[in-house]
């Protein structure tokens, strides 16, 4: 191992519009290290390592790497100065063989001819180095997630890399694959290739990672080697400042209208994402679910609406058992959801702002009747709720695609609580929505709740979290880590359970 | 409530004038083509127009090819707004054509008012049935509805022609010639022009097409099949029934699609023969996208291709030009529809429309 820097970056700046998603950002990267980059969602981490890999190009600032002043102008740029990156998202074609997906792009050839041999020789000493004892010809999508993962790895290789990013990579992996991608990753840093680590979780942050780079707000707070920082010090400077909540009613606690006992719930490929959790909520309450994204809030959501199937435990909603019920039969007992992606799952973006604002109502008088929709109805009904919940928008017949981010996710709000729900569960509500809306729609979920309605609140927004809960239960790897009234809560009470600092001192 | 009407009335016209277009830039092209060829354009689609509707005799002709064409675009059209691509018409009016010509070459003692709804009902469930089963196949086994429909459709016409020269073979008749015996004359659709192929069939038809229009833009159900259409993981989200309301889709589609073979046998054929209809259930889907799915359009766009087809005849016989001009011209404008779905077409659209639009609007 040598100690001269394989990257330095220096006063890298990237701005999106108005917003700073980088800020004069300096790093550099020791070759042969395990270099980990942590902060919240949003921080700008994922920014910085797109411009590290040619994704994005910076406004201002320079790229170095071994030295030498890069200017990259897109990924390929970045391969052939040796930088390869593995994203959180897959990037193999499922129906090509392993081989052919390690090759995309870069064929074995000799100049001429197809040499599947040069490509095989090429591979042998990586299988041995990585145990992947997988046959080349197997078909990428008969791989396990972990596996996947490895031919990304080889991937990165077989193109030259000896600087790999590996953005969130335990996110979809179970602890037995996270170790084993430890393995590998030191076998790596032993070859001499350096590894950047990006992650929330300390735990596996301070098992891993040579050297830590907070980042916050666009910022780098601090770079601190391994031996001299603890957890705690590291979620304080993620976190990195007062919260207060600003929530000022006191709880009157009203009837419980939701009633989580022992959840345990499973993602598509059987890795257990929400881990025998219980908690009620009670009309007249907010209740906040803290943590960082991916720590199991979206199959809890997806559970407590019934798109997802409970593996064990008991969902009691209006004192009905609705483990087995449909979406629909949970709806109609008085629940509202508010998805946290409103493209993907809140909207119909080829229809119109009518078609997706009456959904709710469609099957209340005077807006059907007798199973016929009755649009003079309708089009009054969208007219109001369009007024009430100020969307800016020309006509109710415009296409829904047409509206900005905010004024959709108001469509959703407005379409969610049309029905008068008393149990709402929004999941980021005002993600990817301008201030104006943000506030607007924090507003309509403090009416709710003063109006004696029971509201869960999912959001990774720790700000958000604290303005508006009554109360704060906080994940963290499926995990309920604690529960606290937001009275006495305070960001760094939070940030540890989040984080779960000292889960194994 | 003035304002709305009025955009209803102009999202009709709008794509009543992109057929028009369409198929005005597809003969654009064909022209083209034709000239290259040193054809004589003018005589080509003199004697094309005059084969379509030269006299009241083509006139029927180009209705008798139209109408199986309205009930497969209706078919596509009504699975293709739910985000289903069931490409199946072909098969289902197969099973259909062979239910209802099984029930009036049967129950020949019936009287016409009773057999005639009695075939078409025939129809109309082995279409539904077999609809449903490739929606069951689909959505049980999570694979292509494309690949499924189509393959089904093989099954369907193959199977029909097992059923005609073994099951109901009748030695030294017909069946020697690949169809089954003759339906009783209380089955035959009456003419409604004397002497032709164009018979009542029409009616049925154009009641077809206001059930559907109205079942799109009246009814709670089908208000739930466009958001299917429009977003599948977002009707789940909002609790709608999915898989019932997809089944319902594939159901009606496939009855829409039996029911077409019915108005072939009781209206044309007065039997079923083996391989009666090639292309019927592909052609509905150009139909269906020459119509923009708007089932009230689709009439329109299915007597442009009935004219196409009836005209083909007398493009070979007097506008010396083989008859597979008319194929030419069927994939020129197969192509014109195509080129509006690809994405940068569409953007291009979008952003002309937006700056028209915010035009518009900043002029108020």
């Amino acid at each position: 191992m040598t100690n001269t820097d394989a990257i330095v970056l220096k006063g890298i700046t990237k701005r999106f519009g108005n917003t700073v998603a980088n800020d004069k950002i300096d790093l550099s990267v020791k070759q042969g290290e395990v270099h980990a980059l942590i902060g919240e969602n949003g921080a700008g981490k994922s920014t910085l390592m797109n411009i590290l890999y040619g994704m994005f190009k910076p406004d201002e600032g320079q790229i170095y790497v071994n030295g030498e002043l890069c200017n990259f102008n897109s990924p390929r740029d970045s391969i052939i100065h040796g930088i390869g990156m593995v994203h959180q998202h897959f990037m193999l074609s499922p129906s090509l063989t392993v081989a052919e997906n390690i090759s995309l792009g870069h064929p074995p050839t000799n100049g001429l001819l197809w040499k599947p041999k040069i490509l095989e020789e090429k591979l042998k000493e990586y299988k041995n180095i990585f145990k992947f004892d997988v046959s080349l010809d197997t078909v990428t999508s008969d791989l396990s997630v972990g596996m996947m993962q490895r031919v990304e790895i080889i991937k990165t290789l077989y193109r030259g890399a000896k600087v790999i990013i590996l953005d969130e990579p335990t996110a979809v992996l179970t602890p037995q694959e996270s170790d084993e991608l430890f393995i590998t990753i030191r076998r790596l840093t032993n070859l001499g290739h350096t590894v950047i680590f990006i992650s929330h979780k300390l735990k596996e942050i301070m098992e891993i990672s040579d050297s830590i780079t907070v980042m916050r707000a666009g910022k780098v707070v601090n770079t601190v080697k391994k031996t001299e920082t603890t957890q705690r010090d590291l979620a304080q400077m993620m976190i990195g400042r007062d919260l207060v909540g600003v929530n000022p009613k006191p709880v009157e606690v009203g009837k419980k209208v939701l009633d989580i006992t022992n959840l345990v719930v499973e993602s598509n490929v059987g890795k257990r994402q929400v881990d025998n959790i219980s908690f009620s909520l009670n009309l007249g309450e907010i209740l906040g679910v803290a943590g960082v994204e991916g720590n199991g809030q979206t199959e809890l959501t997806e559970a407590i609406l019934g798109t997802r199937k409970v593996k064990s435990g008991e969902i009691v909603m209006f004192d009905t058992n609705v483990n087995n019920l449909p979406v629909e039969n949970r709806l109609r007992l008085g629940m509202a959801f508010i998805p946290q992606d409103r493209i993907i799952e809140g909207l119909a973006l080829p229809l119109t702002v009518r078609d997706n604002l009456i959904l709710k109502l469609r099957n209340y008088q005077p807006i059907s009747k007798n199973g016929l929709m009755r649009w003079g109805e309708v089009n009054k009904k969208c007219k109001e709720l369009i007024e009430n919940y100020q969307v800016k928008v020309g006509s109710e017949m415009d296409l829904v695609s047409s509206l900005s981010g905010g004024n959709m996710q108001k469509v959703v709000v407005a379409r969610e609580l049309s029905t008068e729900p008393a149990l709402v569960i929004a999941c980021q509500p005002t993600r990817g929505v301008d201030i104006g809306a943000a506030e607007y729609i924090r507003s309509m979920l403090l009416k709710l709740r003063d109006d004696g309605n029971a509201v869960l609140l999912i959001s990774a927004d720790l700000d958000e979290i604290m303005e508006l809960s009554d109360r704060v239960i906080v994940m963290f790897e499926g995990r309920k880590t604690g529960e606290l009234l937001s009275k006495d809560a305070d960001a760094y009470k939070l940030g540890e359970l989040m984080f779960t600092v000292g889960s194994d001192e | 409530m003035l304002p709305e009407k009025q955009k209803k009335v102009w999202n009709v016209l709008g794509d009543l004038l992109r057929i028009v277009l369409i198929v005005l830039f597809a003969f654009v092209l064909n022209t083209i083509i034709l000239f290259l060829s040193k054809k004589d354009v003018s005589l080509v689609y003199t004697s094309m127009f005059k084969g379509a509707f030269g006299d009241v005799y083509n006139f029927a002709r180009t209705i008798r090819w139209s109408l199986p064409l309205i009930f497969t675009g209706l078919s596509f059209a009504v699975s293709s707004r739910s985000g289903i691509f069931n490409i199946g018409a072909e098969g289902q009016l197969y099973l259909g054509a062979f239910a209802a010509a099984w029930v009036s070459f049967t129950f020949v003692s019936l009287p016409s008012w009773l057999l005639i709804p009695l075939a078409i009902l025939a129809a109309i469930i082995a279409g539904t049935l077999y609809s449903m089963l490739a929606g069951w196949i689909t959505e049980t086994f999570q694979t292509s509805i494309i690949v499924v429909s189509l393959m089904l459709n093989y099954i369907a016409i193959l199977f029909t022609e097992y059923l005609v020269r073994y099951p109901f073979y009748i030695p030294g008749t017909l069946g020697d010639s690949g169809s089954t015996q003759y339906i009783a004359d209380a089955a035959y659709l009456r003419n409604i022009i004397p002497g032709t192929n164009a018979t009542t069939g029409v009616f049925i038809a154009l009641i077809a097409v206001l059930i559907i229009a109205l079942i799109n833009n009246a009814t709670v159900v089908g208000y739930e099949a466009r958001i299917i259409g429009g977003n599948k993981r977002f009707a789940l989200f909002s609790g709608l029934p999915v898989t019932r309301r997809t089944m319902m889709v594939y159901a009606i589609s496939g009855a829409l699609a039996g029911l077409g073979g019915a108005v072939e046998v009781l209206g044309v054929h007065h039997r079923f023969i083996v391989n009666f209809a090639p292309g019927l259930g592909f052609d509905g889907i150009v139909v269906s996208l020459l119509a923009n799915g708007n089932p009230l359009l689709i009439p329109i766009s299915a007597l442009f291709m009935g004219a196409m087809n009836s005209g083909s005849i007398t493009v070979e016989m007097f506008g010396k030009v083989p008859k597979s001009m008319t194929d030419i011209l069927m994939g020129l404008i197969i192509l014109t529809i195509t080129i509006q779905y690809t994405p940068q077409f569409v953007q291009y659209c979008r952003a002309w429309f937006t700056k028209k639009h915010t035009k518009m609007k900043g002029n108020n």
